[in-house]
């Protein structure tokens, strides 16, 4: 009996994890925009794009947390980035761990302007 | 009749001068006019139970934090392709409104500014009314390419100053420019959904609903002292130094917006809503203090001042109190505080008698304090409010019950009344109730002391000024000038009997 049950042991655990992969699957359920371009990285180049109507629920799934404002996705043998606002999942799929912030409260003041960032003309 | 004129005369002249010596206070002072802390504290509390929740169901913020910044992989200022993304995801989940706090008051690329209008174009096709902040610069609406007005109305982001000592705020209605009358934020929203004309509309005052969101508490610091970190701060510094430091109406951050899918807060925050978009960026003085809220980002002051006008509607509380039907509640409320500070006097006792009372009843007074103490106690762990709350209750059952004084009692319920009838009938904001009672027992404090004085002086002009005058007749020495001052002023407050002196 011992036997038979560690000759097992690591087919159930392969079934485990499997299961739990597929729990961990995220599904595009669908696009939130008429039409999603698609990049080869955040902020990078489009790609190519879909149309809301063409989009076939479930056949994208998640593949990456979302990174500045993008999400890695994989559908039809492809990876490639969307924008997070352009989709909706089964699941909630965030980075934002925003906790104990202090929205109120004196901030210090300062005798100076701030200087702007770049790209602005 | 004629005997009880000629008796109660120098009391109505008292009831007058105390009357007058107030009103000057008041009314020039502008001490009505002005919640100090205590007040304030004490308003803030009666708000918390009693101001609606109808603002805060319906108002999200969307917040670009400083941290978003580098969430979000960009730099200040957040360059227009970055709003465009926010303004478009709020556009997916459908608000009612949309307000975004951003001056885009800069030249920018022709490709940026499409980019930003053509998603101002999507939020309002996507069914919301979109508004979009328009500074004015030397009585003209500011360069904002009209581009970005295509899809959106202007509306002021203006700030007034603060008032008082306690902070109170007011908030524009609009202003009128080179262009025609461009409301204000809050009142542009409200033209649209409650069909207040922001033309015709007064300055607004605003009232501070109290509390936290409760999607905010899901990841903001919000702890409010209570206990004894509570009873320290208001002991040493005042009781406004308990503001919160979390905002009232529901708020999501950028970051939490751009970075996240699936997430059911952000459709439930969004979807039917009225969202305020704006920032909380440092170094950029975009900021507001209230008298509830520590200082907070200056969209707040926006979706305060909204929700006012969503709770009350056309009711909205007025900023201007100095209007003459308020003059003459004030002028009244004095009045009665005065007459029944004369008139309605607590049993009188000799200090002596007092002191006796103490001494048999010292026992029982120690226990009232200890119950006292224990239920301020309690009271300070549920918070600022209800201590408040309670510390008021306990000092008007003291004073109207124990040291049984009818006129209190009287005058505070006139003055809540008052209060009541300003704010619910001529939609003024909430009033200065402490000072009208401080000026109760300041000036019933200094009535009892002038009372005293005025029975020793005229005792003391008997025996030295009027004793020799009366038995020469025909030579009688002159009074002296300060004698014939004094003597009207403390007549008012101590009559001699006729027999015994003349005045």
């Amino acid at each position: 009996m011992t036997f038979r049950i560690s000759r097992m042991a690591p087919l159930l655990s392969l079934a485990l994890v499997i299961s739990a992969g597929a729990a961990e699957t995220v599904h595009v359920t669908k696009l939130r925009l008429s039409r999603v371009v698609m990049y080869d990285a955040p902020n990078g180049n489009a790609i190519g794009d879909v149309e809301k109507e063409q989009y076939v629920a479930g056949s994208w799934t998640v593949a990456g947390e979302p990174q500045a404002g993008f999400i890695k996705l994989s559908g039809d043998g492809k990876v490639f980035w969307v924008k997070s606002l352009a989709i909706d999942t089964n699941k909630k799929v965030t980075t934002a761990s925003e906790c104990g912030v202090k929205i109120g409260g004196n901030v210090e003041k300062i005798g100076a302007t701030r200087a702007l960032g770049e790209g602005c003309k | 009749m004629g005997f009880i004129r000629q008796v109660e005369r120098p009391l109505v002249l008292r009831a007058l001068l105390l009357a007058f010596i107030g009103y000057s206070v008041f009314i020039f002072h502008g001490l009505s006019n002005h919640l100090d802390p205590w007040s304030q504290a004490l308003i803030n509390a009666a708000v918390k139970f009693a101001y609606g929740k109808t603002g805060q169901d319906d108002i999200t913020v969307v917040l670009f934090r400083e941290e978003n910044l580098a969430e979000l992989d960009t730099h200040y200022p957040v360059p227009y392709r970055l709003h465009s993304d926010v303004i478009e995801a709020i556009a997916t989940y459908q608000p009612k409104a949309v307000f975004v706090d951003f001056a885009f008051i800069d030249n920018r690329d022709p490709k940026s500014i499409g980019q930003l209008s053509d998603a101002l174009c999507t939020l309002r096709d996507a069914g919301a009314a979109v508004y979009l902040a328009a500074p004015l610069g030397n009585g003209k609406l500011p360069s904002i390419t009209p581009e970005l007005l295509r899809c959106a109305k202007p509306a002021l982001p203006d700030m007034d100053h603060k008032s008082g000592e306690s902070g109170v705020l007011t908030y524009f209605h609009g202003r009128k420019t080179d262009s025609g009358f461009v409301p204000s934020a809050a009142f542009a929203l409200a033209q649209d959904r409650l069909h207040i004309d922001p033309e015709r509309a007064e300055k607004l005052e605003i009232v501070w609903g109290k509390g936290v969101a409760p999607l905010n508490l899901k990841w903001m610091k919000c702890d409010e002292k209570t206990g004894w970190a509570l009873l320290h701060s208001t002991l040493f510094e005042n009781p406004l130094a308990n503001r919160l430091d979390c905002p009232y109406h529901r708020t999501i951050s950028a970051n939490h917006l751009l970075n996240s899918v699936g997430d059911d807060d952000i459709q439930q925050a969004l979807e039917g809503r009225t969202v305020f978009y704006g920032a909380g960026f440092r170094f950029t003085g975009d900021r507001v203090e209230s008298p509830v809220y520590g200082e907070m980002p200056g969209i707040y002051l926006h979706t305060m001042a909204y929700d006012n006008l969503l709770t009350f509607g056309e009711s909205y509380k007025r900023a201007d109190r100095h209007g003459i039907l308020v003059r003459l509640i004030d002028m009244a409320l004095l009045l009665v505080a005065s007459f029944l500070l004369v008139f309605v006097k607590a049993p009188e006792k000799t200090e002596a008698d007092s002191l006796i009372d103490f001494i048999h009843h010292a026992q029982m007074i120690a226990v009232g304090l200890g119950f006292v103490a224990v239920i301020m106690g309690i009271a300070m762990t549920f918070g600022l409010d209800i201590a408040c709350l309670t510390g008021a209750l306990l000092y008007v059952v003291y004073r109207g019950f124990i040291q049984q004084d009818p006129a209190f009692l009287l005058l505070v319920v006139i003055t809540l009344g008052t209060t009541i009838f300003g704010y619910y009938v001529l939609n003024l904001g909430p009033r200065n109730i402490l000072a009208f009672v401080a000026f109760f027992e300041v000036v019933g404090h200094f009535q009892d002391k002038l009372v005293k004085k005025a029975k020793t002086y005229f005792e003391f002009r008997d025996k030295f000024l009027l004793q020799g005058t009366a038995d020469e007749e025909a030579g009688a020495l002159p009074l002296p000038l300060w004698d014939k001052l004094l003597v009207p002023i403390f007549w008012l407050f101590y009559q001699p009997d006729p027999k015994e002196t003349k005045p």
